[in-house]
C-alpha cells in the first residue's frame, strides 16, 4: 500500500464519533497550507492516535483535550509550510483543471445538441467558471475552518444553498459576457483532448479502488 | 492554588528529552512515565506538539512501529543532537534553579 492508501486503510478501523474528530482536525489543518509531506504525516500521526486512543476505551477527543482548535494551532505553529510559489502554482493547476472540466461538460452537452457544431468559448464561460472557482475555493476554506467549532462535518443544506447562490450569481454574469468570443473548437476534437487527459485519470484511479477492496 | 502550567510547559522538551534518551517510547507511555514522576496526567494533545516541535529541530527522531497489543504505534528516540541539547538544557535547569532556591532561601535582599 502506498502511504495515501495506508491512511485510507487505517480510517476504515475508526469509530464514527472518532473519524469525526479526525475529519474536523484534518479540515482545519488543511487550511493553513501546510507542505504536502507535512500533512500526510500529521494524518498518520493522529490516526495512530486515535486507533490507540480507541484501544484504551478513550476518545480522540478526550486525549487532544478540550481546545481542540488550540491543539491544531500549536501543531500548526511547529509544522512546515508551503512557500507563496507552491500556493500560487496550486491555485493555478486546480483553475486550469477547473477550466478543462467545465470546458468538456460544455462541449459534451453541445455534441448531445448537434454533433457537428463549432462550439464557442466565450469570456462569458472564461468569468464564470473562474468565479465559480475562487466562490467554492472560499466556501469550503471558511466551512473547513469551522468545522472543527462547530464540531459537525458540512452542513450540505448550507452548502447547497450557498452553492445554488454562485451557481446564479456567475451565470448571470455568463450571460453577460456571452457574446465575446474567445476561440472556437470542433467538438471532436475536443473528444481527443478529453479523451487524453481524463478519461485514463478516471480508469486509473477506478483500477487503484479495485485493487485496494481487494487487498 | 498555584497554576503551574507555564512552568510546566517551559521545561517539559527537556523532560521528553530525558525520557526518550533512556529508551525509544512512544507518546502515551511519555505521559504515563511523566505521570510516575509527578507531573500530573498530560493529554496526548499536550505533548505531540512538543514531539513535533523536538523532531523538526532535529533532537529526535521518529519510526512507526506495530504492536503485539494492538494498531501500529510511533516511537521516540534521542539523536545525537538531542543529547547536545538535553545537556544543554541540564546546565540551564541548574543554573534556574540555583538561583531561584537562592532567592528563596537566603532571605531579604534589603536587609
Amino acid at each position: 500500500l502506498n502511504k495515501y492508501e495506508e491512511i485510507e486503510d487505517l480510517k476504515k478501523h475508526l469509530l464514527y464519533k472518532n473519524r469525526e474528530t479526525y475529519t474536523n482536525i484534518l479540515f482545519y489543518i488543511s487550511t493553513h497550507n501546510l507542505k504536502d509531506d507535512e500533512l500526510y504525516g500529521i494524518e498518520m500521526d493522529i490516526i495512530v492516535m486515535a486507533l490507540n486512543a480507541q484501544q484504551r476505551g478513550d476518545s480522540l477527543s478526550d486525549i487532544i483535550g478540550e481546545n481542540p482548535k488550540e491543539f491544531c494551532n500549536q501543531i500548526i505553529a511547529e509544522s512546515k509550510k508551503k512557500s507563496t510559489f507552491t500556493k500560487f502554482k496550486d491555485i493555478v493547476v486546480n483553475l486550469f483543471l477547473a477550466i478543462d472540466i467545465y470546458i468538456v461538460i460544455v462541449f459534451l452537452v453541445n455534441a448531445l445538441i448537434d454533433i457537428n457544431q463549432l462550439t464557442v468559448f466565450t469570456l462569458g464561460h472564461l468569468i464564470f467558471v473562474i468565479i465559480t472557482f475562487f466562490e467554492f475555493e472560499f466556501l469550503f476554506h471558511y466551512l473547513k475552518k469551522e468545522a472543527i467549532i462547530t464540531k459537525h462535518r458540512f452542513n450540505y443544506t448550507t452548502v447547497g444553498f450557498l452553492g445554488l447562490i454562485i451557481i446564479i450569481i456567475s451565470a448571470v454574469l455568463l450571460v453577460n459576457f456571452y457574446n465575446i468570443k474567445l476561440f472556437e473548437i470542433n467538438l471532436w476534437l475536443l473528444g481527443i483532448v478529453a479523451f487524453m487527459t481524463i478519461v485514463p485519470k478516471l480508469l486509473f484511479n477506478i483500477g487503484k479502488n479495485i485493487k485496494t477492496q481487494n487487498l | 492554588m498555584y497554576d503551574d502550567t507555564q512552568i510546566k510547559k517551559g521545561i517539559l522538551d527537556g523532560c521528553i528529552l530525558k525520557i526518550v534518551s533512556q529508551q525509544e517510547t512512544y507518546g502515551y507511555e511519555i505521559i504515563n512515565i511523566l505521570d510516575f514522576y509527578g507531573f500530573g496526567k498530560l493529554s496526548e494533545g499536550t505533548i505531540y506538539p512538543i514531539l513535533k516541535r523536538l523532531q523538526n529541530k532535529g533532537f529526535i527522531s521518529s519510526e512507526f512501529k506495530k504492536s503485539s497489543l494492538g494498531p501500529k504505534r510511533k516511537y521516540y528516540r534521542i539523536t545525537d543532537t538531542g543529547m547536545d541539547q538535553f545537556d544543554k538544557f541540564v546546565v540551564m535547569w541548574n543554573n534556574t534553579s540555583s538561583s531561584l532556591n537562592k532567592l528563596l532561601e537566603e532571605g531579604d535582599y534589603f536587609e
